[in-house]
């Protein structure tokens, strides 16, 4: 396997060289920053975009079926009435809730 | 992560909390995440219950795969879409509710013990549409002695991995509440197999179709085989059954997508029109947990209508709570003042509860939006009770299993005259 090991600039570079390399430096850092503000303008543009979808689904089911809150669900309350009893029952206990763990050395 | 500029990078894996904003984020577009199509694929073609597992954030994205922009709702369509795959539709949404109705009850319970030094609480959790119904609920406070204020959400695994990883001391803090995808599996295995769809709990393979990379490593945590080992408590399953995962895989988004594509499925094609049947079912408070702020709203809708006992109609923006709505901030913060119905303030000698919140809207690049937070806490000086937290900015529906969107991701390639 061959491994690439960066030699230290200042071995491999005149100083021409690298006034030259400050100067491209300057120009990409310039461009990137612009470039980097559009990137984070555009991926906001997208969260509100996919945002905005999020809460017309939160419009729709208000409206069409009368469900605004979680405990409104009838499905919710099928599962507490047949099945689970009460939140932070038995049930809940044993396949709802669980333990975190250390993960430090 | 790190490397030289144009040398392959190399990722800590000790550190990484799997979160994939790396993948979606790639100027190259070169990471790519493990995946479960082929056992998925497998598993359809027969002999298994397959139990989709759908997030919510999965419905405003998918449809980008198809050609349509973010943000268009893929709901009875994408339930149609999987059925016609061969798939059960277990709404994730379902699931965020089970969690609200869990997380927000240990919420009243840590309030009630820390702030109003009660030793056990009793209330009614009610709905009086279409017919009346009432879950009374007690709490022996005792135990929330080990849950001490504020509460930290726990539905997002890479969160939870970061404070595992970096602030164990922050643990008691976080809900004991398992994210929705990890509800849904066990309660698929035990109350779907056995009561809804009469299967044998072994033969459901449990599918959760996320948006998020730190699902898949979630799903695969040891302690995650809750379904098998209760089942076997109760009897209910032979003692021969090896032991099986609570959720047996995950599909991102972009994977369902490919999936669809070689079933030669288009979700768009189908209706969107639908009567929601068993676990299809989902309130609004659900559907929000794909957004920054989601899960906070939906706690807050649930607390507030069952301490202050009002049930104002479904489209009555009493239910909104806009100011605790993560949008773009990296933080927001908010007080909510719920007067109390008359059954508490006999039980609690109060007249009303004000809770402190704050949404964390993206932990930030090496945490820093999230460590002034937690810092606080370890202080002993903030002031909240409640803090939600999501590690994509946005909250998962812009997760790292989200379709990759070329206008704001890979941003090499619009910068470069021609396509690498
Ligand atoms: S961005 Fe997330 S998934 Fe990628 S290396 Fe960092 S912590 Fe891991
Ligand atoms: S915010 Fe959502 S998508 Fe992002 S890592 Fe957390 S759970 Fe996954």
């Amino acid at each position: 396997m061959r491994w690439f090991i960066e030699k230290p600039a200042s071995l491999r570079i005149t100083r021409r060289g690298l006034l030259k390399v400050f100067g491209v430096t300057v120009a990409a850092l310039a461009v990137g920053a612009y470039k980097v503000t559009d990137l984070f303008v555009h991926r906001n543009r997208y969260i509100k975009m996919r945002q905005s979808g999020q809460y017309k689904d939160d419009e729709r089911v208000r409206k069409t079926y009368s469900l605004a809150a979680s405990q409104q669900n009838p499905m919710i309350k099928r599962f507490y009435d047949e099945f689970a009893g009460q939140p932070f029952g038995e049930v809940s206990e044993s396949l709802l809730h669980t333990k975190y763990f250390r993960r430090t050395g | 992560m790190q490397g030289e500029i144009g040398v392959r990078h190399s990722i800590d894996y000790d550190m990484c909390i799997n979160c994939g904003q790396c993948l979606i984020n790639c100027p190259f577009g070169a990471i790519e995440q493990m995946s479960f199509l082929e056992d998925v694929m497998e598993k359809l073609n027969g002999g298994w219950t397959v139990v989709a597992i759908v997030a919510p954030a999965v419905r405003v994205a998918i449809a980008e795969e198809f050609g349509k922009p973010p943000g268009t709702l893929t709901v009875a369509r994408l339930h149609a879409a999987l059925k016609k795959a061969g798939f059960k539709v277990y709404e994730n949404n379902f699931a965020a509710d089970q969690t609200i109705m869990e997380e927000g009850t240990e919420l009243i319970g840590r309030v009630a013990y820390w702030e109003l030094g009660l030793k056990e609480i009793e209330f009614e959790i009610t709905d009086s549409y279409p017919g009346s119904w009432r879950k009374k609920v007690r709490l022996e406070l005792k135990e929330f002695e080990n849950r001490p204020l504020p509460q930290f959400t726990s539905c997002c695994p890479a969160w939870v991995r970061y404070a595992e990883l970096y602030y164990p001391e922050i643990l008691p803090h976080i809900s004991s509440c398992k994210s929705p995808q990890q509800m849904a599996g066990p309660t698929a295995k035990t109350y779907g197999a056995l009561k809804v769809w009469k299967v044998s709990p072994e033969k459901v393979y449990t599918v959760g179709v996320m948006p998020c990379t730190a699902k898949i490593y979630e799903a695969s945590r040891p302690e995650f085989n809750s379904a098998w080992r209760w089942l076997r408590e109760k009897g209910l399953i032979p003692e021969s059954v090896p032991p099986f995962r609570d959720v047996d895989a995950v599909l991102t988004t972009r994977d369902l997508a490919e999936l669809f594509r070689r079933k030669g499925i288009n979700p768009l094609e189908f209706s969107e029109n639908e009567n929601p049947e068993d676990f299809e079912w989902y309130s609004g408070g659900g559907t929000i947990f794909g957004t920054s702020g989601g899960v906070m709203e939906a706690a807050m809708r649930f607390a507030w209508s069952v301490l202050s006992g009002q049930e104002p109609p479904a489209t009555s923006e009493e239910w909104d709570f806009v100011k605790v709505r993560g949008y773009t901030y990296p933080r927001v913060h908010a007080s909510v003042t719920i007067p109390l119905k008359k059954e508490l303030r006999k039980e609690t000698g109060i007249d009303e509860v004000t809770l402190n919140v704050c949404v964390v809207n993206g932990i930030g690049f090496g945490g820093m939006h999230i460590k002034p937070v937690i810092e606080e806490v370890l202080a002993g000086t903030s002031r909240y009770h409640f803090i939600e937290v999501m590690t994509c900015p946005g909250g998962c529906l812009n997760g790292g299993g989200q379709p990759v969107e070329p206008m704001g991701t890979s941003w090499i390639d619009p910068v470069l005259p021609l396509p690498l």
